[in-house]
């Protein structure tokens, strides 16, 4: 049987992703890079990240098919095909683990709740209000206040004892909420529980829309936020199941699965 | 070029020839200078002129009956609102302003002219997208809250920038909603105009609320015949009423073929019909011709196994008024996904003929008709109105999915969105809300609406996207 | 003053207050409303007393924004979420009304959701005359047969009309302290009426009387306030929570009248007890409480409010309205206009049902009394 390789490429909000697997579907190379002002830029530097430790592939062109997703999938012109990223992190997901039944997506600007069926296809999916309120955009900004970096912010809430409680409603009136509470003298820990727990509500609520069945997983940026991920599963009364691949490329995963698919058409 | 494809432009051409000359007609019988005064007092008429363009939108991609449907559809609508403004220019001392859950039936019964003032809030949009938000604007000047429903707030931008004809009499109602009811005290207001008010029971499949509403009918007649010159006519009525029914027969054959998979005729054709000589003009013969014509095209069509979507894949249920501003909304998904809409919560009713056998019998039946009329059962009543005629629909027309066009000012329907989620999940039914406002495309654009449309019929119904 | 106006709040931090507790200990039976159109005599008689329905200190609504949606008014998914989470499990049920598109899609939900043991909704028209009065009186004769027939309560006329006589008693008392109002130095602020009428609207009316006759006794002995910059008057939709009173009041005025639903006006006015109850009552829901979702009568509402503003000389109006309320959202608007042309000063603010944007309105209080020149 001739190796074949195929990529999947991800141009979300604030990052480019890529994922290069071959026949069985075993990943060979993936990559992670800041967004550029041109989404088919930020492609190729995604893809070209990930073929570096790939002897086999020289360059895209040796790539059987590639598939576009995410904000930016219809900018990528060398893509065979763009499949949203809906259909791609269900996909992904259902690659990692079988037994998911629920995804809550986590990106830069939006919030999806997806629920897939038994091939991994999506049954219904839910995306948030035109607001930025509990996406990777929202956390930058509520670190940015609590004069943190990301990865700071995200385990700060783990340390609080109390909760105090913020509306995540509107991503401007929860920056303006926590500014003022910070300004008198409570508990950063708290308050970032509160947002936390804010925004794990928001992602209930959106999970209820499209019915919750376990397993239930996050892919996204904001899966590696560790307070969100503990207020979600309080939210939920569910664990999250963690998936074996790290979930910001999920949905790169999921369209070079789907790559594959559509090739072997 | 094929010969079918020359008789359809020929068909389109030949309508809209038709259009322009019932409006040219109309423009040269007021006379140039009264024209140009009423077009300076209601510059909408200008936009309801560029009709021609809603008939392109509708029929270019539709072939044979189907586009025929679509073009006399909208030729029947063009004549009866040429007939309604020179009610305004010519008949004004007869002319009453009514809502659009009062019955017209009546006014006309009494020699009087009705005007709806929220049809322009429905036509317009489907003619130039942006029209309305002029007049939203202004309501919002006058300090309504911006979460009021954009229809009754054009009716109140349109009264506010005295762009209402001025009428002798106005009758309104507690239907549709909240904000369609409390919108009627700023036409009071500024029209100086008496105003009755019709109210209609939440309970009113009660027996009790049929005489309640009867009575209120009567009082309506009347407080009419005090206010107005009407004076009520119940032979006229009597044959308003059976020409009603002519019109409904043929229409229960048209749904009766439509059912059948593919559909001979759908979409625009069955909705639009429904929307306009039900609500605007019906008992005329001109009304119930249209009708009798659409029974002959889908007849036609089912006969030499023709389908209005060829290749029709997915049959839609629509729920809610359609989306005015993006009025193609379905002549666009059948061409990308095959999807065609069969039946729409706006057309779809049970109710029995008008008994025309005394004037008690008449009132009751139009009173049903109100009491029970779209809008009115959903949005007034009880819930299980709702979700009876939903599931009822699904297995009678055999509908695949659930397309909400979910109206962001429409807070009877947003709280059931979710109950409806759940129990069309419960029934294995695909549902698809469209966040939108029916009037304001700058809540939702028409690009906004096609994003949420591709979402759902890539991922969730799995459909192949046909790049035309 | 002090030391009644603390009972009071007790009274009012959550739905079972003590009182209730006590009531429901010795077999009486609760019955929560939702609307000041429901005739809350009826719900008085025998072992039963009306709770208006409230959500105190609550923290937000995510499972009733599920349901109801966000565009529906902060008060009906507030009871929603509290109802969702057992907060009204001591009801015996709730009578609700056909009020707004709110209320009935509160009902909807909530039957659909958690389906109370008992829960009515009473469908009122939305005009008076001969034949909304008739249709209003069999049904409230309808309730009175389904609250006999759940409670196993005797709704014969006497005794509808035996509650009717408590329910007058403990308005006349509430009315007689409102009053005070009128005095150029009334002995008790807006906020400490404002928390009397709220904890006699959730708390039976026998164990009330006595906290009612103490609030008069204090405020006879009390002297009177002059410390106040401006006296003004609220209006709009149904405001339960005597801290936004509060707040109004923190900014240097004085609240000396009230028309919303649960407060002074109307609503307070002895009803008949000598004839029919239910036409009593009857015409008590259609005529007396003057909610904008009555179609008619827009200028009479208006006039209503410009005469109590002006028998308890307020120096300008506050309309408040809920967000998403349609028939105040649309009806102060052109109230707005139809009180500044009679030269009454107006300022206009929408609200949610919990208590936020605080800094917002104390900012635009101070602003509007500045304005009125005090």
């Amino acid at each position: 049987m001739i190796q074949k390789y195929y990529g999947g490429c991800d141009i979300g909000s604030t990052t480019g992703k890529a994922v290069i697997i071959e026949n069985t579907g075993i990943i060979l190379g993936s990559s992670i890079v800041h967004r550029e002002i041109d989404p088919e830029v930020t492609a190729a530097l995604a893809l070209e990240q990930a073929l570096k430790n790939i002897p086999e592939i020289n360059s895209i062109k040796d790539l059987a098919y590639l598939v576009g997703t995410g904000y930016g999938r219809s900018e990528i012109s060398f893509a065979s095909e763009n499949i949203s990223e809906i259909s791609c992190h269900a996909m992904g997901a259902f690659f990692c683990d079988r037994s998911i039944k629920t995804i809550v997506d986590i990106g830069g600007q939006d919030v999806k709740g997806i629920s897939i069926n038994d091939d991994g296809t999506v049954k219904e999916f839910a995306m948030n209000d035109k607001c930025a309120a509990g996406t990777g955009r929202f956390f930058e900004a509520m670190a940015r206040i609590f004069r943190m970096d990301l990865a700071d912010f995200s385990d700060l809430s783990l340390n609080a004892r109390d909760l105090i409680p913020v509306t995540a409603q509107c991503s401007v009136f929860a920056e303006t909420e926590v500014i003022s509470l910070l300004a008198g003298k409570n508990p950063p820990e708290s308050i970032a529980a509160g947002v936390q727990n804010a925004v794990a509500k928001r992602c209930f609520m959106l999970l209820k829309r499209v019915g919750i069945i376990p397993k239930v997983t996050i892919t996204g940026g904001c899966a590696k936020n560790r307070g969100l991920i503990k207020a979600l599963e309080k939210a939920l009364q569910e664990k999250i199941a963690p998936l074996s691949v790290d979930p910001q490329i999920i949905g790169a995963l999921g369209a070079a699965l789907y790559a594959k698919k559509r090739e072997s058409r | 070029m094929k010969i079918s494809d020359l008789k359809d432009t020929a068909v389109t051409s030949g309508y809209k020839m038709l259009n322009l000359m019932a409006i040219t007609k109309m423009g040269i019988k007021h006379g140039p200078f009264d024209l140009i005064r009423d077009i300076r007092r209601y510059p909408w008429l200008l936009d309801l002129a560029k009709v021609n363009r809603l008939v392109t939108k509708l029929s270019r991609s539709r072939r044979g009956n189907y586009r025929k449907a679509v073009g006399m559809v909208l030729h029947g609508i063009v004549k009866e609102m040429v007939h309604q403004i020179e009610g305004i220019f010519h008949r004004q001392e007869k002319l009453v302003l009514h809502e659009d859950m009062v019955p017209p039936e009546i006014l006309r019964a009494m020699g009087l002219s009705p005007w709806m003032p929220e049809m322009l809030g429905i036509l317009l949009p489907m003619i130039v997208p942006n029209v309305m938000e002029e007049y939203i604007d202004a309501a919002e000047n006058e300090g309504i809250p911006a979460d009021v429903c954009s229809l009754p707030k054009t009716v109140i931008g349109l009264t506010v920038k005295d762009r209402l004809p001025y009428a002798k009499a106005v009758v309104t109602s507690n239907l549709p909603c909240d904000g369609g009811m409390s919108s009627y005290i700023y036409v009071e207001k500024q029209l100086k105009a008496p105003v009755f008010r019709l109210d209609i029971p939440h309970h009113f499949k009660d027996e009790r609320a049929e005489v309640y509403f009867s009575g209120e009918l009567k009082r309506m007649i009347a407080w009419l015949e005090e206010h107005t010159t009407g004076r009520m006519d119940w032979n006229l009525l009597q044959e308003i009423c059976e020409e009603r029914n002519r019109m409904m027969d043929y229409e229960l054959q048209l749904w009766e073929m439509i059912a059948a998979r593919p559909a001979p005729l759908a979409a625009d054709a069955v909705y639009l019909s429904h929307l306009w000589f039900y609500n605007v003009c019906s008992g005329l013969k001109s009304s119930t011709e249209v009708f009798r014509r659409l029974v002959m095209l889908a007849e036609e069509n089912l006969k030499n196994g023709v389908a209005a979507v060829p290749d029709e894949k997915y049959r839609a249920l629509l729920w809610n008024p359609p989306t005015m501003h993006v009025i193609d909304l379905f002549a666009i998904a059948e061409k990308r996904y095959g999807v065609t809409c069969i039946m729409d919560s706006m057309s779809f009713n049970r109710l029995p003929f008008i008994d025309t056998s005394s004037r008690e019998s008449m009132l009751q039946g139009i009173g049903r008709y109100i009491m029970n009329g779209p809008m009115a059962r959903h949005t007034r009543g009880p819930m299980e109105n709702y979700f009876d005629d939903i599931f009822y629909i699904i297995k009678r027309f055999g509908i695949d999915m659930l397309w909400m066009a979910g109206h962001i000012g429409c807070k009877n329907t947003q709280a059931l969105n979710n109950i409806m989620r759940e129990k069309c999940r419960a029934e294995g039914i695909p549902v698809l809300i469209i966040d939108y406002d029916l009037a304001d495309p700058r809540i939702t654009s028409r690009e906004g609406i096609f994003l949420q449309v591709d979402h759902f019929m890539e991922n969730v119904m799995k459909a192949e996207r046909r790049f035309l | 003053m002090t030391a009644i106006d603390s009972e009071l709040k007790i009274l009012l931090e959550k739905p079972l207050n003590h009182l209730v507790e006590r009531a429901i200990n010795e077999g009486m039976i609760p019955i929560g409303y939702a609307c000041s159109m429901v005739p809350e005599a009826l719900i008085s008689v025998g072992k039963l007393f009306p709770v208006s329905m409230r959500a105190p200190g609550s923290e937000g609504t995510e499972m009733a924004d599920l349901y109801l949606s966000s565009v529906i008014c902060t008060y009906a998914r507030s009871l929603l979420e509290f109802a969702l989470d057992d907060r009204y499990k001591f009801l015996g049920g709730y009578v609700f009304t056909a009020g707004c598109d709110h209320l009935r899609r509160l009902h909807d939900n909530l039957d659909y959701l958690k389906k109370p043991g008992f829960s009515y909704i009473l469908d009122i028209p939305h005009k008076t005359g001969g034949a909304a009065l008739e249709w209003t009186i069999e049904e409230i004769t309808r309730l009175a047969s389904a609250l006999e027939k759940q409670f196993d309560t005797d709704m014969s006329r006497e005794s509808i009309n035996k509650a009717i006589e408590k329910t007058n008693a403990l308005n006349r008392a509430l009315s007689a302290i409102g009053t005070l109002r009128k005095s150029k130095h009334p002995p008790f602020t807006g906020t400490q009426y404002h928390r009397l009428i709220m904890a006699s609207r959730v708390s039976p009316a026998e164990y009330m009387m006595p906290l009612i006759e103490k609030f008069r006794k204090t405020a006879e002995d009390s002297e009177g306030r002059s410390e106040y910059r401006a006296r003004l008057m609220i209006t709009g939709s149904g405001l339960d929570d005597p801290e936004y009173t509060n707040i109004i009041e923190s900014q240097g005025a004085l609240v000396v009248a009230d028309r919303y639903c649960s407060g002074s006006f109307p609503g307070l006015e002895p009803l008949d007890s000598s004839s029919n109850p239910f036409e009593a009552l009857a015409r008590r829901t259609l005529e007396v409480t003057r909610c904008p979702r009555m179609m008619e009568g827009f200028n009479s509402r208006a006039e209503y409010i410009a005469q109590i503003a002006e028998e308890y000389s307020a120096d300008g109006v506050i309309i408040e309205s809920i967000k998403f309320c349609d028939t105040w959202g649309l009806e102060s608007a052109a109230l707005t206009d139809q009180l500044r042309a009679k030269g009454i000063p107006v300022l206009r603010v929408e609200r949610e049902y919990r208590q936020s944007g605080e800094g917002q309105l104390r900012t635009r209080v101070q602003a509007f009394i500045e304005s009125i020149g005090h």
